[in-house]
């Protein structure tokens, strides 16, 4: 498992959604477009893409981000209602949420080496 | 490496020069390996570009962030904005707000949750209005569904998965674009897991990898239930198919299968008491209808003939060729998956109604398949060996014929103007919590989510009371008017698992003839561009109402007058009304 080849891929993704993005949305301020896509991966690219490192062996990297996108939103929707039903205020939740999958995806990769 | 080494063996001079070779074109397939690797990425990208562009670019006038809302064109599209709108506020879903509900405060938040909790996390993180980040999110989710059906193709033949991706941009053109522009979001959001959670079945013998598929699946469920159960028949028929005409049974994706079950039972209970005590109690049994043609949902259908016969012909053709794959039993996943939601878009007939509608929505990802195939036969009989680079091109040119030929022209901002958005939101910010608005004729007011925007106890004047006091030429001091609540029943908790609901136990009536002085804000469209006789009634009533002495006017702009009530129950009207001249 090449961590480093993994990170720099998702690094010139960013990059490249970001140019994307900016292309699409072109009248848009540079900074609101660089946030936008930044909140993207926040929300709904690292968490799955570390959650799914688990299974790095048996599936290959452009089916872990897709799988992992959907698996973050998945996690996010449904945390996020029930954080919120148990009182606490969604405008917390972005940073709770995305920082426990990361967590938990880590650790298990970790215990997994072990 | 090809050298002499210490040890085991020497090669010779022929042997070495074996060796070499042998390396240089392991070295040389590795560099193609690479290289269509690298291809690849750059198709999938473009792709993504192309597809982001086609369906949010003009709709979203190429900004993220707006004065007023862009890219609403219905009632059902507003509902989803003011119920992100009014979490981002309160911060959680567990009910109703009473301006929504009657005046209840104890009405349990019964709305499909998932979406919604996506995008306002969306919105605070990005800094952006929860109306920025929703279309933008479900444009977004339908690009990634699609990228989702192509590495379900890929799984059976890369070469089809390239040239199925032209299809994917009819998710943003004629009928099917109507999903996002009429909205039918959380359809949407409930699609994309759908997709994710079929991709997923294909690897449930992995270890532990039942966790994440239940969860997908539960998300399903919260996003729109009516995917839930056809994931659900989805996975029957695979099984099905498996035992029927492979004659085998995998008893290990069956275990994984029912634990999935028990996690999706335990992720989802909370909502899904909430739901079948709702939604279901409410329109679920009425839902179904025999030979349904037309949708009575208000939104658009979307037909077979949308791709356009150059088009619909190979995708026909394809599906024919894939039948026969599932009958000589080697048919994949993509096609068996496509087969399944083609026909359920076609349900309709049979008693599924509205559900099976909007599924056709999706049908540019499902059916992508079918046209991926009826190319690759075709490029077979021309091409001995496929050429990844030829295939990426003729594809992403094919993908831009679509989008070219097919694309709305001038779309324009939506139901939302600036004017109305701007008098919504000073009553939001201006007015107390409680205050009773009420509107008089407004062009788009028959979409009356709107209504809903500024977080007020909203009632309005219904069209046909109108058009006979203008004909009468009457302004009367009771309107036939319509009071707006968010559904039909307003379900309480009187117990975990029991429920009542006030609509009926108390026998509200949303539709009577009302005292218009009873309220305390009147908002007046000073224009119409359809019907510049009930604008100029409405001024007419304006009129009246100032001259009462007990309202005076509290906002205005090019369009809109806003009046407010200093002594609600007094006559603002007279009680005989007034004769127009």
């Amino acid at each position: 498992m090449n961590y480093r080849k993994e990170i720099s891929v998702l690094a010139t993704l960013f990059i490249v959604l970001f140019i994307i993005a900016k292309i699409v949305f072109f009248l848009e301020n540079f900074f609101v477009v660089l946030r936008l896509v930044a909140s993207l991966f926040w929300l709904f690219v690292l968490p799955g893409y570390a959650i799914m490192l688990y299974w790095n062996e048996s599936l290959d990297l452009p089916k872990r981000l897709l799988l992992g996108f959907a698996l973050s939103a998945a996690v996010l929707g449904i945390s996020s209602y029930y954080l919120g039903i148990l009182g606490l205020h969604i405008r917390y939740h972005l940073f709770v949420i995305p920082t426990a999958m990361i967590i938990l995806g880590i650790v298990l990769e970790v215990k997994k080496k072990k | 490496m090809c050298g002499a080494r210490s040890g085991s063996f020497r090669f010779g001079i022929g042997q070495a020069s074996v060796c070499r070779l042998l390396v240089g074109l392991r070295i040389g397939f590795l560099g193609d390996s690479l290289k269509r690797e690298h291809l690849e990425s750059v198709f999938l990208l473009v792709l993504v570009g192309v597809l982001l562009w086609t369906g949010i670019a003009a709709l979203y006038d190429y900004r993220l962030s707006h004065s007023s809302p862009w890219g609403y064109f219905a009632s059902d599209a507003i509902h989803n904005l003011y119920q992100s709108q009014n979490l981002y506020d309160v911060g959680n879903w567990k009910y109703v707000l009473p301006y929504i509900a009657a005046g209840y405060a104890d009405v349990v938040s019964y709305m499909l949750p998932m979406l919604a909790h996506l995008n306002v996390n969306l919105a605070y993180a990005s800094g952006l209005a929860p109306s920025d980040t929703l279309m933008f999110l479900c444009v977004l989710l339908s690009v990634v569904s699609a990228l989702l059906m192509y590495i379900l193709i890929k799984d059976y033949n890369g070469t089809v998965a390239l040239l199925s991706a032209p299809i994917f941009a009819f998710l943003f053109l004629k009928n099917f674009y109507t999903a996002i522009t009429w909205g039918q979001l959380t359809y949407l959001a409930g699609s994309f897991f759908l997709i994710a959670s079929v991709v997923l079945l294909r690897h449930l013998k992995e270890k532990g990898i039942f966790v994440p598929f239940a969860i997908l699946v539960s998300a399903i469920f919260l996003a729109h239930t009516s995917e839930f159960f056809f994931f659900l028949g989805f996975v029957v028929v695979y099984l099905l198919y498996d035992l029927l005409f492979k004659k085998t049974l995998n008893l290990t994706l069956v275990k994984k299968l029912a634990l999935s079950a028990v996690l999706v039972s335990l992720i989802s209970f909370y909502y899904m008491v909430i739901f079948f005590n709702s939604y279901y109690a409410n329109y679920g049994p009425s839902s179904f209808k025999w030979f349904t043609v037309v949708s009575d949902a208000g939104f658009r259908i979307a037909y077979l003939s949308d791709f356009g016969w150059l088009f619909l012909l190979p995708i026909l053709v394809g599906f024919a060729v894939s039948l026969y794959l599932i009958f000589k039993k080697k048919a994949h996943l993509s096609m068996l998956f496509a087969s399944f939601m083609l026909f359920v878009g076609l349900l309709n007939y049979i008693g599924i109604g509205n559900r099976s509608f909007q599924t056709r929505f999706f049908w540019p990802v499902y059916l992508s398949v079918f046209f991926g195939i009826f190319l690759y036969q075709c490029l077979k009989l021309f091409m001995k060996r496929e050429n990844s680079l030829f295939v990426s091109i003729a594809s992403l040119a094919i993908l831009v014929f679509v989008v070219i030929s097919f694309q709305a022209r001038n779309l324009d901002q939506g139901l939302l103007n600036p004017y109305h958005w701007d008098a919504y939101q000073w009553l939001k910010s201006d007015t107390p919590t409680a205050a009773r608005v009420y509107f008089f004729y407004g062009d788009t007011f028959d979409q009356n989510a709107q209504l809903l925007i500024p977080a007020r106890f909203a009632t309005y004047a219904m069209n046909k009371g109108i058009a006979q006091n203008l004909n009468d030429m009457i302004i009367p001091r009771d309107f036939f008017s319509r009071f707006l609540v968010n559904a039909e029943f307003l379900p309480y908790r009187k117990s975990f698992f029991s429920f009542g609901y006030h609509l009926l136990e108390e026998n509200i009536s949303t539709e009577h003839l009302v005292d218009v002085c009873n309220y305390d804000y009147y908002v007046f469209d000073k224009s119409s561009a359809y019907y510049p006789a009930l604008a100029q009634y409405n001024l007419a009533i304006r009129q009246v109402m100032l001259g009462s002495g007990f309202t005076e006017e509290v906002y205005s702009n090019e369009l809109v007058s806003i009046l407010e009530n200093m002594q609600p129950g007094k006559d603002c009207i007279p009680k005989e009304g007034v004769k127009l001249k």
